[in-house]
């Protein structure tokens, strides 16, 4: 039954996969290793002279390079020796838990010798578009609208006079429409208040209460009934007050209703302004724009290569904690995985520690830790927390910390950045044609900070420039008194003061960017053009207001006059169900008071007959 | 020239003087490593049992090869049904947690939907396989060996011209 041949062949084989694995594993696994890291990262990963023990588990390299996808020719980092070692019972189990990973002489932004970019394959099959997939489209797409604006001068012939003529003001039209919409919701209320007459009701219980005559009446019995009568009429003028308390009340939250459309006119008037003043093409001189044009695209573009990589943590953190994973349309027998973790568990994979150390772009070397990389966080109750610093001897310093927790319903990330007294020159900035491209000297310092929590962002960014030299060899000659003063004003600064804020949840997003350069072209801006910009201003502004007073009195007095005419048909309405009211309540008191005069005639009738009974 | 090494292996294979035992259980010990993913753990239990029990090994190669086809065909389903017993039973969880936690189990990806999806269509085929092969086999030997024997092109390849020719040429290429 047993091939004892056989058990020799496996033995054989068994001492050939070991022999093979000393020798050829460690440019095996390179391979693997750097295929299975390029495919994450979109280009080429490439380690360089992997060293792994098979008996120890250690893995060590010499150099580990990361190409950009976004630019294969550099490198996103690349880092000098490393070194893990990876638990060995845990593999038995298919996790990878490693206690402490060091990778030093990181840097940034590294030029290749080679292109890193990887031969086309399928497309993966596309996810869909989450918060920050939008985010990040929306962002993109901001920037680069802001970054093209040019600015107009104020002498493109603006014709205010030909502007005026051929001005349409909306408004005259709306305010009439909206004066026929009215017209038609009090011709409503008109037709309610006919079909409500009261009058009827009342002419009723005046002629029931005319029948109960008191001095007609003897009996006790029949004043009782009349009484009771009298009560239910009293009951019948109660109901015709209070329907016409409620018609009162819905005419009040109608009047509100219709009046509402009156704080339109203004809206509707602030928008014959600006298109009028588009026409005049009268420089609108928005401050934050000018900050954009000029740092927009490189602030904002961090923003975004820090908001893509989130996704992709987010991405990978929320399907592993996915309880029933979609389904997926995996390459041809590969299937997908799905996780099963249990709490009592350790997770899947784990580095427990990243000991970090590395030089920036402006030579600043730092050193941090990043801890706890897992696969699911909720297994051991931690988030991930990265720390950073660094400082050299010319002053320049760099705190970055971050947490990044995906153990609750919402996933939630938190960075904060402070890196100080960094060089600036060299730094390109704008492509704007008048305004500065590159920066020739100057120091830096930034301040920021961002908040992310499930669908919500909010990030804020403090800049100051100091020292500053603006290269302008590469601009244009202005074209225009604006771009004169833009250069002006970049010439003459030193220093630059600016803020950036980012604000967005599943409403929308909102950034601005605000430098004292901005505020600075504005004011002169403003100051050169300010006379002949205000005047044309006021003039169109003037037209619109005539145009338009006319029609705003009209209707005002139009909506006056249909209010008190309805108020004061109800209030005639009101005032004749009082004056039944009253007229009610006396004759059940004549009734009362009859009934109780009968009642004191019978009582003294009885009383004369006993005594005369008594001897 | 596939086909005629492929008609050549069955006739050789059917004709042995393997049992229909041996050649059963190795086409069906085959079928397993065709049709789920063959670098999977538990293929290479498989591929150990092929080597130790006395089973005709060249009839597992065959299975795995024809099984292989199969498997690329089936991939879809094997999917689907991997994903259903992962995600869609709610009372094999425990299990699947099981397996997906504890030490050597874990290496076998029981996680995997078409590793999951194949073994699974691979066990539940494994003895009707088996029982059909021997069948199969025992009714080839008993109704159809002589008359196959007889054919041209059985002859042609037991004389082994046209192969050997072939045979030839293929070295010649190389």
């Amino acid at each position: 039954m047993i091939r004892w041949k056989g058990l020799f062949v496996i033995i054989g084989i068994v001492i050939v996969v070991l022999v093979l694995g000393l020798v050829f594993s460690d440019s095996w696994l390179e391979r693997k290793l750097e295929n299975a890291a390029s495919g994450i990262n979109g280009a080429k990963v490439e380690i360089d002279d992997l060293n792994f023990s098979l008996f120890t588990l250690d893995f060590g390299w010499k150099r580990l390079q990361v190409t950009d996808p976004g630019q294969t020719m550099l490198n996103a980092f690349e880092t000098g020796p490393g070194r893990f070692n990876m638990e060995f019972l845990p593999l038995l189990s298919r996790r990878v838990i490693i206690e402490n990973l060091e990778l030093t002489q990181i840097r940034t932004g590294t030029q290749r010798a080679t292109d890193g970019k990887l031969p086309p394959r399928k497309k993966a099959e596309p996810r869909e578009p989450g918060f920050l997939s939008e985010a990040i489209d929306k962002i993109d797409a901001d920037v680069k609208a802001k970054a093209q604006i040019e600015i107009g001068d104020i002498k493109q012939k603006a014709n205010i006079d030909s502007v005026l003529q051929i001005l349409d003001i909306r408004s005259v039209g709306k305010i009439d429409s909206l004066q026929s919409a009215m017209a038609a919701s009090y011709q409503l209320w008109e037709e309610k208040m006919t079909g409500f007459d009261p009058e009827g009701d009342l002419r009723d219980i005046e002629a029931k209460l005319k029948a109960l005559d008191v001095n007609k009446i003897k009996t006790v019995d029949d004043l009782q009934k009349a009484l009771t009568a009298a009560t239910q009429l009293k009951t019948d003028v109660e109901r015709v007050q209070k329907d016409a308390k409620s018609v009162g009340s819905d005419l009040t939250n109608d009047f509100r209703q219709i009046r509402g459309g009156l704080g339109s006119v203004d809206d509707w008037v602030k928008r014959d302004y600006k298109h009028a003043l588009t026409l005049a093409h009268l420089p609108e001189i928005d401050a934050q724009n000018i900050g954009q044009m000029i740092f927009g695209e490189k602030i904002f573009s961090r923003l975004t290569t820090a908001l893509k990589y989130i996704k992709e943590l987010r991405y990978y953190a929320a399907k592993m904690k996915s309880d029933k994973p979609e389904k997926e349309k995996p390459a041809r027998l590969r299937g997908q995985n799905i996780a099963f973790p249990a709490k009592a568990t350790r997770p899947q994979f784990w580095i427990k520690n990243v000991a970090i150390t590395g030089q920036t772009n402006a030579a600043v070397d730092y050193g941090g830790t990043v801890k706890n990389v897992v696969s699911d966080q909720r297994q051991i109750q931690q988030a991930t927390e990265i720390k950073v610093q660094g400082s050299n001897a010319a002053g320049v310093s760099l705190d970055l910390a971050g947490v990044l927790d995906y153990r609750g319903e919402k996933p939630a990330e938190r960075f904060d950045l402070n890196y100080t007294g960094f060089d600036l020159a060299g730094t390109t900035l704008s492509n704007s044609n008048f305004l500065p491209n590159k920066l020739n000297r100057g120091t830096g310092k930034i301040g920021a900070k961002l908040v992310l929590e499930g669908k919500q962002i909010d990030g804020e960014i403090d800049f100051t420039a100091n020292a500053l030299a603006f290269d302008f060899s590469k601009t244009t000659q202005p074209r225009n008194r604006f771009e004169m003063i833009g250069q002006k004003i970049a010439w003459a600064n030193t220093d630059i003061e600016m803020t950036g804020l980012i604000h967005g949840d599943e409403d929308g997003f909102r950034l601005s960017l605000r430098s004292s350069l901005d505020d600075q072209i504005a004011r002169a801006v403003k100051a050169i053009a300010g006379q002949e910009v205000e005047n044309a201003r006021r003039k169109i502004e003037e037209k619109i207001d005539r145009a338009v007073a006319a029609k705003r009195a009209e209707l005002d007095t139009f909506v006056k006059q249909q209010e008190q005419k309805l108020r004061d048909e109800l209030a005639q309405y009101e005032a004749e169900i009082a004056e039944q009211m009253k007229v009610v309540d006396a004759r059940k008191k004549e009734i009362q008071d009859q009934i109780d005069a009968q009642k004191k005639k019978v009582e003294k009738q009885v009383k004369d007959k006993v005594k005369s009974l008594i001897p | 020239m596939f086909i005629l090494k492929i008609v050549k292996k069955i006739i050789k294979i059917l004709g042995s003087a393997a049992s229909p035992n041996q050649i059963a259980w190795g086409f069906s010990l085959g079928m397993i490593l065709g049709l789920t993913p063959f670098w999977s753990p538990h293929n290479l239990i498989v591929i150990v049992l092929i080597i130790l029990l006395n089973v005709n090994i060249g009839s597992a190669v065959f299975g795995w090869a024809i099984f292989s086809g199969f498997a690329y065909l089936l991939d879809g389903i094997f999917h689907s049904l991997g994903y259903l017993l992962l995600v869609g039973v709610d009372s094999l969880q425990g299990v699947w947690t099981f397996f997906y936690n504890s030490p050597f189990l874990a290496l076998f990806r029981l996680n995997n939907t078409v590793v999951l999806g194949s073994l699974i269509i691979a066990l539940l085929a494994l003895v009707p396989v088996v029982i059909f092969m021997k069948w199969f086999v025992v009714f080839y030997r008993n109704n159809l060996q002589a008359r196959v024997q007889k054919f041209k092109i059985v002859k042609l390849l037991k004389g082994s011209k046209i192969y050997t020719a072939y045979e030839k040429i293929k070295l010649l290429g190389a």
